[in-house]
């Protein structure tokens, strides 16, 4: 029997690599313990793709360690895959969780604060904070971008503009 | 018919309908660009306002709004990667990149020319069509249905190139979402966590412009500079280029927008997965799959004529059924009942110029919009040279408040947050997004087509083979799954053979 050739993209143990296909592996897992809370039509359906979702889950896994299997079928079913890094390899971790807290933290001020108030505010600290823009700058800048908000929503097309949770 | 044609056609020497043409397609052009809106919510913002008009110059009005309102999502999914509408993301997919390479010229000048072409086949379809509509529409019962969606995800083996694992990873887990929501069949609830919002499953447009526009934001905002990349120069030049793409690439344009016809003529099946198959169609025949994504101008040609083709078929079970094919159609119908016109089979004999005037149109509409965007693309294109920390706010406010107004939700703009989130960490751990969009659009059609079938058939599987459009429909998925797996050790084979040599 002719050995594999090593795989040149195998993580050998790097954990970095395994993290995306476990926090997969666990959201599987959890859907699966909800759907046996359906009823038996109900469930029939989800069933058969979690358990799908899970066997490529597994197959993803499997194909990233140097293993005689892994080493064989990763050639057929994801040739293309690089090996995943979270830090190093020119990631700005730092940078990618602020840019994702931005955002976060804007659908939030939204969902309270309503959005005549939370465009404004977001636009102007994100282009004070963020971009390092000088305060005139940035404080036109988020004038014009609610302005143009207002005008196009409120004013064309008759939509209010939600108000928020705090100001019903 | 050829008079009805020519009466109709009459309609247009009044400089009144011309400029209720002109105004429709700038309008549908402008609001267009508004990720969110799309067409239906700009039909139905127009709808109030015709009420006084004549009947013929509302049709034309709204016939240059239907016909433009894609058009204006596509240009702003190529120039900055956020979709107008969900089906203009299947264009993200190479006109983005096409962009990043400084040939937004080339990439509008594709979107422009294979727009027109993909409306003028999708109308000519429709003329041919609409004789033996009522046939064809009845032909397409749930077996089909399912058999259309399950084609439909095929195209995840095929869009996820050399990640096919990765690839049916997401797209098995985006179908799990998409049965998040009341189960409609059996009844209950599955997956709401007890929320009531989600009970009505996850809004698609809101995850589409997390996915595709909030997604790139996040990028952008990492990244700083500008959308086209440092060093590369944005090619205007390279718009008559795009043009004659479309027409190098005929059989790409045929192809599309047949399939845009067809997905079309079919309620329920929608633009989207029309435009992602036509997408995933032209990955699947061409020589190197693997280059799509990278800026390929065959992956803005084959998704915007399917779109555009579509616009025409979707009037077919529309005008001749009262079916709406999709939102917009439906709301359509509420225009033609305001205007006192009753859809139906009797419809094209009781107001045959008419609809034959918004055929015409919509079909103008296309052709005005292709040239207006054309012209405009050095302004348009200068978007792409603005600081993206300037872009990144705009374009999450006009998302947000896009977002919100299709359903006035506040919560729809958690999702379209959380949807950007996870869109972008698919994109850092590189795994493919189109799977989920397939899934997501696809997942509740097959599963409701398939337990009609099942509920018909007494659980039996014969009703597949008992119709010739189910075998014929077979036959292609089967193509489909076998095509790139022979296609793929095939170059495993000429790769072994270049390395030996």
């Amino acid at each position: 029997m002719i050995e594999p050739e090593p795989n040149p993209d195998a993580a050998k143990g790097d954990w970095q690599d395994y993290v995306a296909p476990l926090v997969a592996l666990a959201l599987a897992l959890t859907f699966l313990a909800l759907s046996y809370q359906l009823g038996e039509t109900s469930r029939g359906m989800p069933l058969l793709f979690i358990y799908s979702n899970l066997a490529f889950v597994l197959l993803d896994i499997l194909v990233r360690t140097d293993c005689v299997l892994g080493r064989v079928l990763k050639p057929l079913v994801s040739p293309g895959g690089k090996p995943m890094r979270i830090f190093g390899a020119g990631h700005k971790v730092g940078r990618e969780c602020g840019a994702i807290a931005w955002i976060l933290s804007f659908s939030a001020a939204i969902l309270l604060l309503g959005m005549l108030i939370a465009i404004p505010m977001f636009a102007s600290l994100y282009m004070l904070l963020w971009a390092r823009f000088r305060p005139t700058k940035a404080l036109l800048g988020a004038a014009a971008i609610s302005a143009g908000i207002w005008l196009l929503f409120e004013g064309v097309l008759r939509v209010e503009l939600y108000r928020g949770m705090l100001f019903p | 018919m050829y008079e009805t044609v020519v009466l109709s056609l009459q309609h247009f020497n009044s400089i009144q309908n011309l400029a209720f043409l002109l105004m429709g397609t700038l309008i549908g052009l402008v609001f267009g660009t508004v990720p969110g809106l799309g067409g239906a919510t700009t039909l139905a913002l127009v709808m109030p306002l015709t009420y006084g008009m004549d009947t013929t110059s509302a049709m034309i009005l709204a016939g240059g709004l239907m016909g433009s309102v894609a058009m204006g999502g596509s240009i702003t999914a190529v120039l900055i990667n956020t979709p107008g509408s969900a089906p203009s993301a299947a264009t993200c997919l190479d006109g983005y990149p096409m962009t990043q390479q400084g040939r937004a010229g080339v990439a509008i000048g594709a979107l422009a020319s294979s727009t027109s072409l993909g409306a003028l086949i999708g109308v000519f379809s429709l003329l041919a069509v609409l004789p033996v509509a009522r046939k064809l529409v009845m032909a397409f019962g749930p077996p089909e249905f399912f058999l259309l969606a399950v084609l439909g995800m095929t195209a995840i083996s095929i869009s996820a190139g050399g990640k096919l694992v990765r690839g049916m990873m997401v797209g098995t887990g985006g179908v799990v979402l998409s049965f998040i929501g009341y189960d409609a069949v059996n009844g209950g609830q599955r997956f709401t966590f007890g929320s009531e919002y989600l009970s009505e499953g996850i809004p698609l447009v809101p995850a589409m412009l997390g996915l595709f526009a909030v997604s790139e934001m996040i990028d952008l905002a990492v990244r700083g500079g500008a959308v086209a990349k440092l060093g590369s120069k944005t090619e205007f030049a390279g718009i008559w280029e795009g043009v004659c793409a479309s027409f190098k690439h005929w059989p790409v344009v045929l192809r599309s927008s047949l399939i845009g016809t067809i997905e079309g003529s079919i309620p329920g099946v929608g633009g989207t997965a029309a435009s992602f198959l036509a997408y995933s169609v032209t990955v699947q025949a061409d020589n190197h799959p693997e280059t799509f994504g990278t800026g390929r101008v065959e992956g803005v040609i084959a998704p915007e004529a399917a779109i555009n083709a579509k616009e025409a078929a979707c009037l077919i079970p529309t005008l001749t059924f009262g079916i709406p094919a999709g939102i917009e159609m439906a709301v359509f119908l509420g225009m033609l009942i305001l205007h006192g016109i009753e859809p139906g089979p009797m419809l094209l004999l009781n107001h045959s110029d008419t609809i034959y005037a918004l055929v015409i149109a919509l079909t103008l509409s296309c052709l005005i919009g292709a040239i207006v965007g054309m012209v405009c693309i050095k302004p348009l294109a200068l978007i792409t040279r603005i600081d993206v920390h300037i872009l990144v706010p705009l374009i999450l406010a006009v998302s947000a408040a896009g977002t919100y107004s299709i359903h006035q939700q506040p919560y729809d703009v958690l999702v379209t947050a959380a949807f950007g989130v996870f869109g972008y960490l698919l994109r850092r751990f590189e795994y493919p997004r189109l799977p989920l969009v397939l899934a997501l659009v696809l997942g509740p059609v097959a599963e409701r087509s398939f337990q009609q079938t099942m509920m018909i058939t007494d659980g039996s599987w014969r009703i597949f083979f008992d119709h010739t459009v189910s075998e014929v429909l077979m036959g292609v998925i089967a193509l489909a799954i076998v095509l790139p797996l022979w296609r793929g050790v095939q170059h495993r084979r000429l790769a072994t053979k270049g390395g030996a040599a």
